[in-house]
């Protein structure tokens, strides 16, 4: 009878919403200021990387141990350029990958035509952009007073996982959202330029919402200075980052020694899969470990070579040998030098472009002489990027910057990507420039593959 | 007021106080077929001391004295009233007739020798009366709640817990009185008031059949008789079936005595469950299980859920296993489902509705079908004690092709070490000596298939004294499967451990059980109203090993008997699964009860919890891990409540009955996860150990449906009953915001012929057409169309809290869908009744179109909108339907005194497709769980819900002539093609039973056909004689092609199945008197006695879960063929 009276008693709150699935609380419980604030840093987290994401559920807490997208980005824009060389060399056949090649070796060999699998990186993009239009509809929902700063942060966010979409994917990536009062709204795929100019559309409107923030401030100003720069635009660019000082850094720190295994691999020392530090990649790749430049120096690691016999190499910026914390740079003043330097250079003034390549160059190492003008245009274009590789090593710029040799200087693709014979099962390199998109979006019904596959 | 008038009618044809009569001097009985009898009993002499007690334990006294049974109406009697008699010898006769001198009660004996104690010769000027007492006359118990109408009068009313009747101020004349009661032939007998016997006695003896057209039903509203309702409705009873069948579970009394039931086993395994389709599958992904009450109460029933009823496996997890032979099929074990704990020796009847048109009042998931159990109740009277023994055994059902098998010597197994190979074993694994014909399960040493014990006891008593009634019941149960550790790994173990193996890994399955059921009901005064307490509660334990899903590979296991120092122990490599449960119900039911003269009300309080404690372990193997670990440990505990509240009324008013009510049912469960690696000696309790590996957390979840209900029922000229609903339905499962739900039914039941004594035309006796339609539907999941996020704590990277400073975040958990409706589920059915020859072939056809519009489905969302967010989202997809007929008849073409025959025939069809998806959904493929993506189902308009699609073979050839075909060398198409549908096309059954020398020897058997059944049969090494010197080319190509697709696996074939025989033998009762008993047969029973096939495997019928509706013959054991011996006793 107990148990009779205590159903009664339980049944007295039938509209209550306990009908939720496992370590989700009733989302009418987040419709406050704290609820945004909290998907705030959630659409933050998203885009970041952290080793230990605790999510709390019910009965405890649970270690989350993803990738952030950033990171996936870092990763999957160095396979593809000439930055990293794939750690995992071939393995047993798959529906995908019939001559056994894994999907890191056909990311590093660019052999991707549409219909194999594609980066995950992708997903985590797509959810920064969708993460960061959920907390802005709560922050203008659930917090009306909440600095407005907060929402150009994320906007700008959402910039940035754009042009990281375009400067990675081929043209065709579609630019969905998800409605913060409704489901989602599907819209057909964006060409690339037009996504970087979607992304400008960002910068722009958060310049008018992080107000004093001068650190949110530069951080669009650099974001909309490098998509103009994917554009071409060259003198709108260093417009753009012309105020960016110097010092001025987007970073976060990042603890190595956390869960995640391809961080590990590809940053410090921990195992022989993933990705190494590559070097003269597939002939026309940058002499990153040979150079024995500062600023992408490399050091063996302790578990030695992969499956293939090759030595493994870890970034020292990111620790080398040494799992700890170190800071990750999404933008700063030495990307604005470079704009700038680059702009200079299409101007014809190779006296500034020289002077802010080397400023750029002091930023980031110090100890490096200063450059000489080789006195040829092409040997100019040359330098900018080496330069620019150097600088932003490993910083997930490179894949656009050589597309942008491709798109905008017009050098033959064979040219500037690795090519020739591939050391693992893969056949050779490819000849992609870019990744394909995954098959999932085929959900969407106005999304009928590439547009282009070209730089 | 209409309700006085209906409850007036009723309490003075069948409870009419006795106070109100007029006293009369009692008077022998009159009936000339009992007079030996009665001689017999009544002259019998007795010693009675009886002094001042009452007049129940006067009774008592006698009964006891005299060893006879003295059957009465407690409310006939003063029973309370003191009385005394003092007799060395005295007649039981005359020892009855002075204890109840002055009562008007008379004494009568029955033709079994029991004394009846009735009112007698109650005289009124020109005014007669009827009285009787009522039997079941197989059993000869005596029946309550039987219907008594008198066609002169039209007058009718329910006995209700009575085993009698009385029908006073009769005028003289002819009277056919008609009685009926669920799960019993109605019968209509004539008596005559007259001058000369003004008491009229009319006893009923009714005889039991499972589905009859005027039996009374248990709908939503309340009961009803059959013929008032236009739905095909199944009654079972119980003991009906019992006594001629062996039934160990719900399921086996449902399994083909439903017309459009289909049950699918999942294993033979002791326990393991089955699912039941009623009508065929509707909802793509949503739960297609009927739902189930159990005196009123809805119980936790979650029989297709991935989750809840699936035991631990652990998945191939641990490196220490690396010959492991049980991993990676993700399945696990299926525990017994909540039905089936329920001993079906407890119950009274199961009434099975079997969509939408009948069960729309139900509300929500009733549209699936309603299984409804009633437990059985006592009756007034001395106790009555029933007992059932089931002893026997069961054992594998058949022997299994021969394998072929390289045998070679093993690289690694080092030099002289043979081994046997598969064929497809490169030269860097095994080198091939020569090619060896071996099946291990055909082999006694090595084979796991044995024999395994079944015990079963059940004790049940039943009574009532006064006011208050009672059943109570208790069993246990002890399966032992057939599945057996080898002898020569048995030995093998002792040899390496010196100790005997664990009794475990000896005998994995068993299936051990106890429960209790009970039910007390007390008649709250002379009002009718009544309360009533059901409870029940059942314990299982079950345990399985992974040795089951090991059969298909089990010959590469082996080796060569020098070699057997050099291999590890096989059992070492089991997987353990153990499933306790517990379960409890509880109903408490008020009656009847009229807070206002006019408003009866039944009201109903019930709770169902379900407790599930899943533990696994995967030893590590003592030979390579023998100091550091026990093995993988996981455990999974679940709580499952489910709470019911329901209140109801009938109001009359002439020919419109008016059933309104409301009912509430709320689902909680909470389930908490752990597992570890490594498990620590000594550690056990799961609570206790480290967790190494997962961690697991509380999970909370839970939903609340409600409804109120209105249904009018029509009645013109008692043949035409006319019963339009509905039902307004919501829950909170799709979250606050949301809106009822409107469920509408009609049903039309005309009876054009009903002729018991005359038919028409000679033979026919009922006709009845029916019409009926309704929706019913099928929520949402929980939190489906909300938007949810998952709260979590970042540490030491945000920029405005600063390194190392922890924040609250936020992510989306899933974006939802605030357009999500619930499945509609909406049924049209028609049919017809007919009885000829006065009931000698009963006919019934049933025709149905069931549409589930905006099924539900998990589509999977493009990232570009949601990122890796919920990429998925739950959708109304489009439109299924479902056609077909159920048909039953039964024929008594032989019913003699000495010999009766008769038969049962059953035939189902069904027609599933997808009729429509919505503008812009493309088809879209559901990957099975079994065999990776070799096969999967394709939801696609013009296909069904459940087809089994796979890539066909386009060409193979031997390319490396090494005179195999292997995997490279079969060319596959692109795309799947579908191959067949995993419920059968159409089913039938046939149950026949031969009674002879007056029933007191019965035969019974029964055979089940399913006619064009796909199945996948991913065990099909087992089955297709792989590796076989002179197998063809297209034959290993099959096999050789099953790691990509699973169409050489894929069979479509017809299974006919010898169900059950038996043969039983009811003692005479002359001898049962010697045991002081009223009853007592023993039957020898079997069951799966032989399986007509072209399938490959080892069992078409066993489909393990895969996603959504896909399920495979994953080489689970086959369903054992059993031998028993029933005794049964009543006393």
């Amino acid at each position: 009878m107990l148990a009779l009276g205590a159903t009664a008693c339980n049944l007295s709150s039938i509209n209550g919403s306990s009908a939720l699935p496992a370590g989700t609380v009733d989302p009418n419980s987040f419709h406050t200021p704290a609820g945004a604030m909290a998907l705030y840093e959630g659409a933050i987290y998203t885009f970041q990387y952290t080793p230990e994401h605790l999510t709390t559920g019910a009965g405890g807490t649970i270690s989350q141990t993803a990738n952030g997208a950033f990171v996936d980005y870092m990763l999957t824009s160095g396979l593809i350029s000439d930055e990293l060389q794939a750690g995992n060399l071939g393995g047993p056949p798959s529906s995908y990958y019939p001559d056994g090649a894994q999907f890191g070796d056909s990311l590093d060999a660019r052999a991707l035509p549409e219909g194999v699998n594609a980066p995950g990186v992708y997903l985590g993009l797509q959810g920064v952009r969708a993460a960061s239009s959920e907390a802005i509809g709560a922050l203008t929902a659930w917090d009306p007073g909440s600095p407005p700063a907060l929402r150009g942060h994320l906007m700008v966010l959402r910039g940035y996982a754009e042009i990281m979409l375009a400067d990675l994917f081929c043209s065709g990536v579609p630019l969905s959202t998800l409605d913060f009062s409704g489901d989602y709204t599907y819209e057909p795929g964006s060409t690339t330029s037009q996504i970087y100019r979607a992304a400008i559309a960002q910068f722009d409107s958060a310049v008018t919402l992080v107000g004093d923030s001068a650190r949110l401030l530069n951080l669009a100003r650099v974001g909309k200075g490098r998509a103009l720069l994917d554009l071409g635009q060259f003198a709108s660019a260093a417009q753009a980052v012309g105020a960016v000082p110097d010092n001025f850094a987007y970073q976060f720190p990042v603890d190595w020694s956390g869960g995640n295994t391809d961080g590990k691999s590809i940053f410090s020392t921990a195992v022989t899969v993933g990705a190494t530090v590559a070097d003269q990649e597939g002939i026309n790749g940058l002499p990153f470990r040979s150079s024995g430049d500062p600023r992408s120096a490399s050091a063996p690691a302790p578990t030695g070579p992969n499956t293939f016999g090759q030595p493994q190499y870890s970034a020292v910026k990111y620790g080398g040998s040494v799992l700890g914390v170190t800071p990750i740079t999404v933008a700063d003043g030495i990307e604005a030098r470079l704009i700038e330097a680059e702009a200079a250079m299409q101007a014809g003034d190779y006296a500034t472009w020289l002077s802010k390549l080397n400023r750029a160059r002091l930023l980031a190492a110090d100890t490096l002489p200063p450059l000489t003008d080789p006195g040829i245009d092409t040997a100019r274009v040359s330098l900018t990027f080496s330069e620019r590789a150097y600088d932003l090593f490993l910083t997930g710029h490179r894949q656009g910057d050589l597309r942008r040799l491709v798109r905008e200087y017009h050098r033959p693709q064979i040219t500037v990507y690795p090519w020739g014979r591939y050391p693992s099962a893969v056949p050779g390199y490819g000849s992609n420039t870019n990744a394909p998109l995954p098959r999932t979006e085929l959900n969407n019904p106005y999304f009928h593959g590439c547009l282009d596959r070209g730089a | 007021m209409p309700g006085r008038r209906f409850a007036s009618l009723a309490a003075l044809l069948v409870t009419g106080p006795i106070a109100a009569q007029t006293p009369s001097v009692p008077t022998a009985d009159t009936r000339p077929q009992v007079a030996a009898v009665r001689a017999e009993v009544l002259d019998r002499h007795i010693a009675l001391h009886v002094r001042g007690v009452t007049l129940e334990a006067a009774l008592d006294a006698v009964a006891a004295a005299g060893h006879v049974r003295v059957l009465y109406s407690p409310s006939r009697l003063p029973l309370a009233q003191i009385v005394s008699l003092s007799a060395d010898s005295i007649t039981i006769g005359d020892a009855l007739d002075t204890l109840l001198n002055g009562t008007g009660v008379g004494v009568s004996v029955s033709p079994e020798g029991w004394v009846l104690l009735g009112e007698t010769n109650l005289k009124r000027q020109g005014l007669g009366w009827i009285q009787g007492f009522l039997f079941d006359s197989a059993t000869k118990l005596p029946l309550t709640y039987v219907t008594l109408t008198i066609d002169e009068t039209g007058k009718s009313g329910n006995t209700g817990p009575h085993t009698d009747y009385l029908v006073p101020n009769l005028r003289h004349g002819t009277y056919h009185i008609n009685a009926r009661r669920v799960g019993y032939v109605p019968q209509t007998r004539a008596v005559v008031v007259d001058n000369d016997t003004a008491a009229a006695r009319l006893d009923f003896y009714l005889a039991p059949q499972p589905s009859k057209l005027q039996e009374v039903v248990t709908t939503a509203t309340g009961p009803e008789r059959r013929y008032e309702v236009g739905n095909d409705i199944t009654v079972l009873n119980v003991d009906s079936v019992t006594s001629v069948a062996p039934i160990a579970s719900v399921t086996e009394l449902l399994a083909t005595r439903v017309p459009g039931l289909t049950v699918q086993p999942t294993s033979g395994v002791p326990g393991a469950p089955a699912r039941l389709r009623l009508r065929g599958m509707s909802s793509i992904e949503r739960s297609d299980d009927p739902i189930i009450i159990v005196d009123g109460v809805r119980i936790y029933y979650d029989q297709s859920g991935s989750y809840n009823n699936q035991q631990n496996a652990t998945s191939g997890g641990g490196s220490a296993v690396g010959t492991r032979v049980a991993t990676g099929t993700g399945l696990g074990y299926f525990g017994p489902a909540a039905l089936d704990q329920i001993d079906p020796n407890s119950l009274e009847s199961v009434e099975v509705m079997k969509g939408p048109s009948a069960s729309a009042l139900y509300g929500s998931d009733a549209a699936n079908g309603v299984i409804i159990i009633t437990t059985k109740r006592g009756r007034p009277g001395p106790t009555r004690w029933n007992l059932t023994v089931d002893n026997g055994f069961e054992t594998q059902p058949g022997r299994w092709p021969t394998n072929y098998y390289r045998f070679g010597h093993g690289i690694g197994l080092g030099s002289g070490g043979s081994q046997l190979c598969s064929i497809y074993d490169g030269p860097q694994t095994c080198t091939t000596d020569s090619i060896v014909p071996f099946q291990a399960l055909n082999d006694t040493r090595y084979s796991p298939l044995g024999t395994g014990l079944d015990q079963a006891v059940s004790l049940g008593a039943s009574g009532g004294n006064g006011p208050v009634t009672f059943a109570v019941s208790g069993n246990i149960g002890d399966r032992n499967g057939y599945l057996h550790l080898p002898s020569i790994e048995v030995q093998r173990f002792d040899k390496f451990h010196t100790v005997a193996a664990p009794g475990w890994m000896k005998n994995p399955d068993t299936y051990t059980t106890w429960g209790a059921a009970s039910n007390l009901r007390v008649l709250l005064g002379k009002s009718g109203a009544s309360l009533s307490l059901s409870s029940n509660l059942y314990h299982s334990q079950q345990q399985q090993s992974s040795l089951q899903t090991a059969l298909p590979i089990l010959g590469s296991n082996y080796i060569d008997t020098t070699q057997l120092a050099t291999q590890p122990l096989i059992a070492e490599y089991y997987e353990r699964a153990r499933l306790t449960t517990l379960t409890f119900t509880n109903a408490l039911t008020l009656g009847n009860w009229s807070p206002i003269r006019w408003l009866p009300l039944d009201l109903t309080v019930g709770l169902n919890v379900q407790s599930l404690n899943n533990t696994s372990l995967t030893p590590r193997g003592y030979v390579l891990y023998s100091a550091d670990s026990l093995g993988t440990y996981m455990m999974n505990q679940s709580m499952n409540v489910m709470e019911t509240i329901s209140i109801g009324t009938h109001v009359q008013v002439k020919f419109l009955t008016l059933a309104t009510g409301f009912n509430i049912q709320n689902q909680t469960t909470q389930t908490l996860a752990n597992s570890t690696d490594d498990l620590p000696l000594g550690v056990s309790v799961p609570n206790t150990f480290v967790c190494n590996g997962l961690c697991g957390s509380l999970i909370s979840q839970g939903a609340t449906t409600y409804g109120w209900y209105i249904q009018p029922s029509f009645n013109f000229s008692r043949r035409l009953y006319v019963s339009p609903g509905f039902r307004l339905d919501g829950g909170t499962a799709s979250g606050s915001n949301h809106s009822l739900t409107f469920f509408p039914k009609i049903d039309v039941s005309y009876i054009a012929v009903e002729r018991t004594n005359h038919p028409m035309f000679g033979f026919l006796s009922t006709l009845r057409p029916r019409l009926a339609f309704g929706i019913a539907g099928v929520q949402p999941a929980p939190g489906d169309k909300l938007r949810l996020f998952l709260p979590g704590t970042v540490v030491g990277i945000d920029p405005s809290g600063g390194a190392g400073t922890p924040v609250s975040t936020l992510t989306l958990g899933s974006i939802g869908n605030t357009r999500l409706q619930p499945e509609r589920s909406r049924e049209l059915e028609g049919g017809v009744d007919v009885d000829l020859w006065s009931g000698r072939v009963s006919f019934s056809a049933t025709g149905y179109q069931k549409m589930r519009y905006d099924a539900i489905l998990d589509v999977p969302l493009a990232p570009s909108a949601v990122g890796d967010f919920g990429n998925d989202q739950q959708r109304n997809v489009g439109t299924v339907e479902n056609t077909g007929i159920n048909l039953q008849a039964t024929i008594l073409p032989i019913e003699l005194r000495a010999i009766t025959w008769s038969i049962t025939g059953l035939f189902s069809q069904n027609t599933n497709s997808v009729k429509r998806l919505e503008p812009g959904q493309p088809p879209i493929k559901i990957v099975g769980a079994t065999g990776g993506s070799t096969y999967y189902t394709e939801i696609k308009p013009g296909f069904p819900i459940d087809g089994i699609w796979a890539r066909p073979i386009l060409s193979y050839a031997d390319a490396n002539h090494d005179g195999y075909i292997e995997p490279g060398e079969v060319r596959l198409a692109d795309s799947a093609v579908f191959l067949g549908e995993a419920l059968p096309k159409y089913e039938a059954s046939l149950s026949t039973g031969l009674g002879l020398f007056g029933n007191r020897i019965m035969l019974n058997t029964a055979f089940d056909y399913q006619h064009h059944l796909t199945q996948v049969n991913v065990a099909s090494p087992l089955g297709l004689e792989v590796n076989q010197p002179n197998a063809t080319f297209g034959l290993e190509a099959a096999v050789a092609a099953g790691g990509q697709s699973a169409y050489g696996e894929i069979q479509t074939v017809n299974v006919l199945r010898w169900n059950t025989a038996s043969v039983a033998y009811n003692v005479p009762e002359r001898f049962v008197r010697w045991f002081r008993a009223t009853s007592m047969s023993i039957a020898l029973q079997a069951s799966n006695l032989a399986l007509w096939t072209s399938y490959r495997g080892k069992d078409p019928a066993v489909n393990v879960f895969g996603n959504g509706n896909l399920t495979a013959d994953t080489g689970q054991l086959p369903l054992p063929r059993m031998y028993s011996v029933h005794f049964s006793l009543g006393i």
